[in-house]
């Protein structure tokens, strides 16, 4: 009897294995699941104000015209974009760099 | 035959089961740092083109002050060499912290109504100390200046050269009117 019983019970070294692998996966996905989305929004936020930037830049509109804030926003996704201008004024030294922000939240 | 089958089944299929979970972490991971370099080189082009736009102005605001301060409002190579020298590297340093440098010149030649500038910039940004992204790439900025002092005051003109945009414009009559001929 005990002869038949080997090997049908799989050994319990095995099932643990398999416990802890499922448990880690399963905690992998939740990791996933939970930080995409988030990085997702960074994302978005990050290339709507990079874009907005790009087309600013080129156009010569500033943040407000685009649709977009000058200021970073108090949302929980955030981002800004930085293009800068020039003013020439002739006297004696240089000009600072005009600091345009494209800034967007979500 | 058959002792330990369905221990061997379990423990391989955990091992399959670890081996995949590692390979879509490990390939996330990878896609993540991918998505990083490639909008990282966007940016710094963005940033390379942003600066050779202010760096165009700032070569027109450093000929017309070289001129406004030369005492008897007259064109310099020399003068307008050294502000051209001086100006560049700075206004880059106050723009994203100093991301875009002038890694070769400028250098500045020709007559008031020729001006060439040449200068390479150079934008990049690190990830820690041993990966980088940058572009590199000459520019050459092409001007005209002109200036009347017989007002009593020092009036100037210029006129980029690459675009026909007349950037500084005091001067609205006479021989020396270099944006209205």
């Amino acid at each position: 009897m005990e002869s038949v019983r080997k090997g049908f019970i799989f050994s319990l070294d095995a099932a643990l294995a398999l416990i802890v692998v499922i448990m880690v996966g399963g905690l992998l996905v939740m990791y996933f699941q939970v930080a995409e989305p988030k990085a997702g929004a960074y994302a978005a936020s990050d290339r709507i104000a990079e874009d907005a930037a790009v087309v600013g830049f080129y156009l010569g509109k500033d943040a407000g015209q685009m649709g977009l804030s000058g200021t970073l926003p108090s949302d929980e996704f955030a981002s800004c974009s930085v293009v800068y201008g020039y003013e020439i004024r002739v006297n004696s030294t240089w000009s600072s760099p005009i600091e345009k922000k494209y800034c967007k939240g979500m | 035959m058959r002792k330990g089958i369905y221990s061997g089944v379990i423990a391989l299929t955990a091992l399959v089961l670890a081996v995949a979970i590692i390979a879509t972490a490990g390939q996330r991971i990878a896609m993540q740092g991918d998505s990083i370099y490639g909008s990282s080189m966007m940016e710094v082009k963005m940033h390379w083109q942003n600066a050779r736009y202010v760096l165009d102005k700032a070569a027109s605001d450093a000929i017309a002050d070289s001129v406004f301060g030369s005492g008897n409002c007259t064109y310099s190579t020399g003068a307008a060499r050294t502000a051209v020298s001086t100006y560049f590297p700075q206004i880059l340093n106050e723009m994203w912290e100093g991301e875009c440098i002038v890694s070769a010149g400028p250098s500045l030649s020709g007559a008031s109504g020729n001006i060439t500038i040449n200068a390479t910039i150079k934008c990049g940004k690190d990830f820690g100390a041993e990966s980088s992204v940058f572009y590199e790439k000459q520019v050459t900025f092409k001007k005209a200046v002109s200036s009347d002092s017989s007002g009593g005051s020092c009036l100037i003109d210029i006129e980029d050269m690459q675009s026909g945009v007349c950037e500084v414009d005091e001067i609205l009559s006479g021989p020396n009117n270099l944006c209205s001929q």
